[in-house]
């Protein structure tokens, strides 16, 4: 949904190849590696093009191994392009790198941008000084960001002795405190419980709503996606298969749902005529049988319900889907269109 | 500048606070960094306690080489730390990443994040044995002495420094470690004493490979009443931002090609 | 028995994922070596290589200081570091419910690694040394012969050094300190820069009383057929006395710390 002023982000036949070194077996071949590497051409990102608008906030999603980190990478300075342009807030991210940073804001869920043995407060005013932020504005921001994310009680506890969750909120304030213009958030709730999570992505929200703070959000979860992003860009083998609204994503979940039973005895009669039409029943284990339907057209209660009169059931469940499906569905159902090249 | 040196003074004193939680350890530090020096100053007493001089290198001309060399590479020692973790912390573990993520030098910030302070226990040696050395020598230091010597310092401590960077690039190509690191940090030795004594070719090496030689034996000819190396003396700063200038460009380079595969 | 065999395979093995680092290993030895033969020559340039300083002639000074890399490649290993990191981080304790004894099963990996190193490192060391520098054959066959049997013991010797100095730990926190002032103070003593002939006489007085010259010099001077006849079997013999002191000793000292483990709790 680029908008009509300027873009933040502008991405154009984007790629990045990366040499691939092929170990021979052995100590032979350990000896023979050192005089000659053999390598291959992998291409992780391979021409991806789209555009991001000024406070708009985009989920990035696609399945492990699909290219989004590299993107990511690519988008924050880390790793140089092989191939296309990027513009992100005025600024070639590799070529301008230390202007460009301090810009932005990056968090990866995995690993913290802040020092390990320090106390919280600690790594803040280090990060102030990195950044020239002046102490008194430094501690303005904090009081604010703890307003929001409730760090207050951490600011004096080392970094290494926060719980995950802690720890994400952290660092999530840490790459605010020089109030970036643009973030960058690689699986921001990963691993983290339900309040956790709930927490960080209101706190998104508001950021996004006060500061019109431009965001790239890559995910697992397609929660976080609904909750904070109205477009998706969907990218896998490192293509951009999908660039469109959010509903897409909410009706392929929606048409993915899945009632999970467990059960005491082997059904009776054909299970299949359970929940009517609409209702697609798989076998998974001696004893345990999913159904898949969209719960736009039958509710779940509807179908539980009508499983417990019929069957012998011990237990149910109602999972999540996986991201691999909905991305499958999201793709069937676009036709193959190709986000952004066309758009 | 300024804000840099703000920076790192920063980064020391949470360096300095978070040794100091575990004095038992850092002073223990200090203790092995001052035997480790001791070490090879015991040698070299013990060689002369036998023979009268090094192929015409007295006693006092070896020591005042040796103290000289020790306080660059004290020094470097400080910074260095991080170098030798690079492959390790930084390309495997994969924290490069945030170094660049920040609106600084990357090449700083490694330098800078972490310092093994107890170095500073090679500095003091160093100092106490180039002044002895000096008083056996006789020698009346002027101001131009004093300014040489911070030359020198300064000097030796990028030489070393620019040569573990340049190594430490190759982190960026190579994932696999198989310790490049080592021999020449060995290499560091020859630098110690009287480089003629090690003949032409390992001279050779020293002066124009990896130029350890220019760390304190040529520059501390300048106090030395010895005939041949007044060029070579004077050459060291240059030698110095030669290599920096060469270790920045491979550092560049390098971080042109990092891959960010780490976990 | 089989617990110490399954040791040395244990220790052969871990070397393996290393041995790119031999590699450099050579390297990093023959800079060694390089730095002490050009200052023994050093020493030598007036007098003539034929001279003899303190009864060594250069190719003789030159033979000991490489021999002794050569035996250091061998026997070289990092005990007391692993026993120290056992303690700190509280692993010591399931050496207490083992049926193998933490002295056996260190032994055992010293051993294990060692064997690794004679095939990798000191073999590939020996020839470059030979190569090199101008280094002497041993005095006889029998010199020969005892030059191998004093240099097993040295491995033991070592070992149990290192073992006793890991066992520090249990007594202060901090054991890099003491295990560098050690690894140098054995590196001055053992004569592994210089023979103990060079010390001046009340430190080569000390160094008789001392371990650390059955470390390196014994087998070296053995090699060069230093001792006269019975000697030799005499330096051997106090070689044997110590290797066996240590060994008690540190039989003794595991099992003070471990009863005390066992009363204080971990």
């Amino acid at each position: 949904m680029p908008t009509e002023s300027a873009p933040a982000i502008r991405v154009r036949d984007l790629e990045k190849v990366f040499r691939v070194f092929r170990r021979r077996v052995g100590l032979g071949g350990a000896i023979r590696d050192l005089v000659h590497r053999r390598y291959e051409p992998l291409r992780a990102v391979a021409g991806v093009s789209f555009e991001v608008g000024e406070g708009e906030m985009v989920g990035l999603i696609g399945p492990n191994g699909a290219g989004k980190s590299t993107t990511l990478k690519m988008l924050t300075g880390i790793l140089v392009p092989s191939g296309g342009e990027i513009e992100s807030a005025g600024f070639v991210p590799h070529r301008q790198r230390v202007d460009y940073v301090r810009h932005i804001g990056a968090v990866f869920g995995q690993r913290t941008q802040l020092w390990w043995d320090l106390a919280v407060i600690e790594s803040f005013h280090l990060l102030g000084k990195i950044y020239g932020v002046d102490e008194k504005t430094l501690a303005e921001r904090i009081e604010q960001l703890d307003g929001i994310l409730a760090i207050g009680e951490l600011l004096h506890t080392p970094v290494r002795k926060l719980s995950l969750g802690q720890r994400m909120r952290c660092d999530l304030a840490a790459s605010l405190l020089h109030m970036p213009r643009v973030l960058f958030l690689d699986e921001p709730t990963i691993g983290l419980d339900i309040v956790a999570k709930d927490g960080i992505r209101s706190f998104l929200r508001d950021i996004n709503r006060e500061f019109n703070t431009t965001a790239i959000i890559t995910t697992h979860d397609l929660r976080d996606i609904e909750e904070l992003c109205e477009r998706i860009l969907i990218i896998d083998h490192g293509s951009l298969l999908f660039d469109g609204p959010l509903d897409a994503i909410k009706s392929a979940h929606a048409a993915e749902t899945h009632l999970v039973l467990d059960l005491l005895s082997p059904p009776t009669g054909a299970i299949d005529a359970i929940g009517g039409e609409g209702v697609h029943w798989e076998q998974q284990g001696p004893l345990r049988y999913r159904a898949t339907f969209d719960r736009r057209a039958i509710r779940p209660p509807d179908l539980a319900r009508a499983a417990l009169a019929e069957l012998d059931v011990a237990d149910l469940a109602i999972p999540e889907p996986s991201i691999e499906r909905i991305i499958g569905r999201i793709y069937r159902e676009s036709g193959a269109r190709r986000g952004g090249t066309d758009g | 500048m300024r804000r840099t040196l703000a920076l790192y003074t920063g980064f020391f004193a949470q360096s300095l606070k978070a040794r100091m939680a575990y004095k038992a350890d850092f002073f223990g530090e200090i203790v092995a960094s001052v035997l480790a020096t001791a070490a090879g100053i015991v040698f070299v007493l013990m060689l002369f306690h036998r023979v009268p001089d090094l192929l015409g290198w007295q006693r006092a001309e070896v020591f005042l080489i040796y103290g000289l060399s020790l306080i660059p590479f004290g020094l470097f020692n400080v910074i260095s730390v991080n170098l030798y973790e690079f492959a390790d912390r930084y390309i495997i573990e994969g924290r490069f990443d945030r170094l660049l993520l920040r609106p600084m030098p990357t090449l700083a910030q490694l330098l800078m994040e972490k310092s093994r302070l107890t170095a500073i226990g090679e500095v003091i040696v160093g100092i106490v044995v180039a002044a002895w050395a000096s008083v056996d020598l006789g020698l009346a230091w002027g101001v131009a002495d004093f300014a040489w010597t911070a030359v020198l310092v300064v000097s030796g401590a990028v030489i070393y420094t620019a040569v573990f960077t340049i190594l430490s690039c190759l982190s960026f190509f190579f994932e696999d470690r198989i310790g490049v690191g080592a021999p020449v940090w060995n290499l560091i030795m020859f630098g110690r004493f009287p480089v003629p004594i090690f003949g032409p070719w390992i001279g050779a090496v020293l002066s124009w490979v990896v130029p350890f030689a220019f760390v304190s034996f040529y520059p501390a000819t300048h106090f030395l009443d010895k005939t041949g190396y007044r060029t070579l003396c004077y050459l060291t700063p240059v030698v110095a931002i030669g290599i920096a200038v060469v270790a920045l460009a491979f550092w560049r380079i390098g971080v042109r090609s990092y891959r960010s595969t780490g976990s | 028995m089989s617990a110490f065999v399954a040791f040395v395979r244990a220790g052969f093995l871990r070397l393996l994922a290393y041995r790119l680092r031999y590699v450099t290993g050579i390297l990093t030895y023959t800079i060694h070596v390089s730095v002490y033969y050009f200052i023994w020559r050093a020493v030598f340039a007036h007098a003539g290589t034929d001279a003899t300083l303190r009864g060594f002639r250069l190719e003789e000074i030159t033979t000991y200081v490489a021999l002794g890399w050569v035996v250091r490649s061998f026997h070289f290993n990092n005990i007391d570091r692993e026993i120290a990191a056992l303690v700190q981080e509280g692993h010591i304790t399931s050496y207490l419910a083992r049926p193998v004894h933490l002295l056996t099963a260190m032994t055992g990996l010293g051993a294990g690694e060692s064997l690794f190193r004679i095939t990798a490192f000191t073999g590939p060391i020996s020839l470059v040394i030979v190569g090199l520098f101008p280094v002497r054959g041993p005095e006889d066959a029998l010199a020969f012969v005892l030059f191998l049997v004093s240099a097993v013991l040295s491995f033991l010797v070592l070992t149990y050094l290192n073992f006793l100095i890991g066992l520090v730990a249990f007594v202060t926190r901090s054991t890099a300190g003491i295990i560098s002032a050690k690894n140098y103070a054995m590196q001055l003593l053992s004569g592994l820069l210089m023979p103990l002939a060079f010390f001046p006489d009340w430190l080569r007085e000390a160094s008789a009383w001392l371990p650390f010259r059955h470390v390196s010099h014994t087998p070296v001077a053995l090699y060069l057929g230093r001792f006269d006849g019975a000697a030799a079997w005499q330096a051997l013999g106090w070689q044997v006395l110590w290797t066996a002191a240590l060994l008690a000793l540190s039989v003794g000292a595991w099992r003070y710390f471990a009863r005390r483990l066992v009363v204080q709790g971990g």
